[in-house]
């Protein structure tokens, strides 16, 4: 309790403008269709490594928190989500604007995130706590298993098939092969240069894949529509809809907590399932999709829910819960921390600011949004090419800000290219971006754990941690499998039963 | 022979990484084994070997459907994207040999005027302000450039 004391002490007049410049920021990322939480993330880590840490985080996961709760700015004026979590608010937030209610719409929408993000900072404060203890006992073999484990995970819910998510898997798990050998120093594919001498930088990899293949992409999107000149009045006259559905936001606060920790899941599929919810759970299911109120609480209440649940593996075990994690996790380190159960025990006050600071971001959003989301909606109506080339010059001064190496911004831009054809053919790159941060821990914590058994393969089977995260990886790797067997089975028998009743 | 080239285009990625991954199996055929723990070579070969298999899975597996890919590039976004890369590559150069703020001055112009296609006024204003915020940044922030 004493370190939460003196983290919150630490709050001074620098840090909650950071914390406000970092939620501005976040907001016009997300506002803009074509724009990710993690691009912005990406692209503004490079210039959080002179601050304070406190203040370097409270940056960052302020951007990462109004990143995710404005995609639901444009989804509800435009029907264009700012940000993929936001595709569920677009059916209920949009025909509500039409007629009329567009500030409703955004009510509810800015309410509802802000609780569902408060709600899962909360658990967020308990559960990383437990886990890093329960973590402590982890040796090589159970790290070793837990990256495999995430590995699955990523690959089981990834969108696509299986087949492309493997395939974005390997590329990730090959990338950090380059440079020094973790565990004998041997230079690997360093091809006599001394620059690769200690590999390709993970964020400069990040900034390339979702930031400048993400300009790329744009490039053969249609024109968004812009913002017609429609009042955005009365936000607060969502607040009886909010208490009319107490139960709806409380059990999608939880899924989206419990979804936000599971590693590639994400805040899309946390959204879907909140919709989902709001559907069973509304006494006209039949209205949903013609503007109701629990059409936008469900979505946005799970989505924002993720981004305490993320943080749950990343502070707790270092394995991070989404790509945006992956790329805090580059920033942890680069001040000097390593997240883990160790994390706890060494700077305890650290995490209890990381704890406070989400929730501090979601109250800095609820009062901008309150006197500012009028302005922000004519954002809309910005030429996205004049922010195109803001962020092409972001990412070049990100990328090379990290080691001041002209190589980090040819880095960035060769995975610009490779992160466009990637999504022209359909790989997703979140298992890229989870198998480039887990592929380096995964060889290391393997040739420990071999070292330590003179290479016998046993322990990780007679291990009782390790031997469960082996059985979980197993089921997570079978699941998209036994899952899509189980549907062709019932719509097998449905159609079979259908066509005995036509014949009879 | 056609039939050939639109194999590769439709399956470039699978293809690339078989390459890729018998081009790393031959590169690190000498690399330096130790007595115990893995070798230097354990992980690449593994990865290498992961690669060419899945990606002749996912050839079969895909081999008689249509491309599943989220968007299919006109013309017009191919020569945005080749422009923009020379426009990087150029800034690059100045950056390095000429001045930081030449550099973000070039971009900025030329990107406006010619991919985003705004006015003179609104481009020398963009840039203008740009500059300021950009310069501002890597001031403020003690990134040497």
């Amino acid at each position: 309790m004493s370190e939460y004391f003196i983290a919150f002490s630490n709050i001074n007049a620098t840090y909650l403008i950071v914390v406000v410049i970092g939620a501005i920021a976040g907001y016009i990322i997300g506002a803009l269709p074509g724009f990710s939480a993690t691009m912005g993330v990406a692209i503004f880590v490079p210039f959080s490594y002179n601050m304070q840490t406190n203040s370097a985080f409270g940056f960052l996961i302020a951007l990462y928190c109004s990143a995710v709760f404005a995609g639901s700015i444009p989804a509800i004026l435009i029907r264009t989500p700012g940000t993929p979590a936001a595709i569920c608010t677009v059916l209920d937030g949009y025909p509500m604007a039409q007629r009329g209610e567009a500030g409703r719409a955004l009510g509810l929408a800015c309410w509802s995130s802000v609780i569902g993000g408060v709600i899962s900072a909360f658990i967020l404060m308990i559960a990383a706590e437990f886990i890093a203890t329960f973590a402590l006992a982890f040796g090589h073999y159970e790290y070793f298993m837990l990256g495999i484990l995430g590995l699955t995970m990523v690959i089981g819910m990834s969108s696509g098939t299986m087949a492309k998510g493997l395939i974005a898997m390997i590329i990730g798990l090959a990338i950090p092969l380059v440079g020094m050998d973790p565990m004998n120093g041997y230079p690997r594919f360093t091809f006599g240069s001394v620059q690769l001498l200690s590999g390709l930088q993970e964020l400069p990899v990040m900034i390339g894949l979702f930031g400048i293949s993400e300009i790329f992409v744009s490039f053969s999107a249609e024109d968004r529509e812009k913002f017609p000149n429609q009042k955005i009045t009365n936000l607060f006259s969502g607040i009886k809809d909010l208490l009319k559905n107490k139960m709806l936001i409380f059990k999608t606060a939880i899924i989206g907590t419990f979804l936000g920790a599971l590693p590639g899941v994400g805040a899309t599929t946390a959204a879907i399932l909140g919709y989902d919810q709001a559907k069973k759970g509304s006494k006209h299911p039949e209205k949903m999709g013609t503007g109701q109120p629990e059409g936008i609480i469900g979505p946005e209440c799970a989505n924002n829910a993720v981004t305490g649940g993320a943080l749950i593996p990343l502070l707790s075990l270092g394995i991070p819960g989404d790509p945006v994690t992956a790329i805090l996790l580059g920033a942890l380190m680069i001040h000097g921390l390593q997240p883990g159960p160790l994390l706890f025990v060494q700077q305890g006050i650290v995490v209890k600011g990381i704890f406070i600071t989400v929730i501090l971001s979601y109250l800095v959003i609820l009062l901008f949004s309150v006197f500012s989301i009028k302005l922000l909606a004519r954002l809309l109506n910005i030429n996205s090419n004049v922010l195109y080339a803001f962020v092409l010059m972001f990412s070049l001064i990100g990328s090379y800000a990290l080691r001041n190496s002209y190589t980090d911004i040819y880095v960035a831009l060769a995975f610009g290219f490779i992160g466009y054809w990637m999504r022209k053919d359909g790989y997703p790159l979140g298992p890229l971006t989870l198998a480039l941060v887990l592929g380096s821990m995964i060889e290391q914590k393997l040739s420990g754990a071999l070292k330590l058994s003179e290479g016998s393969i046993v322990p990780f089977f007679t291990r009782p941690i390790s031997l469960t995260l082996f059985l979980l990886a197993v089921a997570f790797t079978f699941f998209p499998v036994i899952r899509n067997w189980i549907i062709y089975k019932n719509k097998s028998t449905n159609g079979k039963k259908s066509w005995q009743s036509e014949q009879s | 022979m056609k039939k050939l080239i639109d194999f590769i285009k439709k399956h470039s990625l699978p293809v690339s990484l078989i390459f890729l991954g018998m081009i790393v199996l031959y590169w690190i055929r000498d690399y330096r084994q130790v007595p115990s723990g893995l070798s230097s070579a354990f992980f690449p070969r593994l990865v290498a070997i992961l690669m060419i298999v899945l990606s002749v899975l996912t050839i079969l597996i895909h081999f008689k459907k249509e491309n599943e890919g989220e968007f299919t590039p006109s013309k017009s976004a191919n020569f945005k994207i080749l422009l923009t890369t020379v426009l990087f590559l150029s800034t690059i150069n100045l950056i390095k040999h000429v001045h930081v703020v030449v550099g973000i001055v070039f971009f900025l112009v030329t990107y406006l005027k010619i991919i985003a296609k705004i006015t003179w006024k609104k481009t020398m204003l963009i840039t203008f302000i740009g500059t300021i915020i950009l310069y501002g940044m890597i001031f403020l922030l003690r990134i040497s450039l």
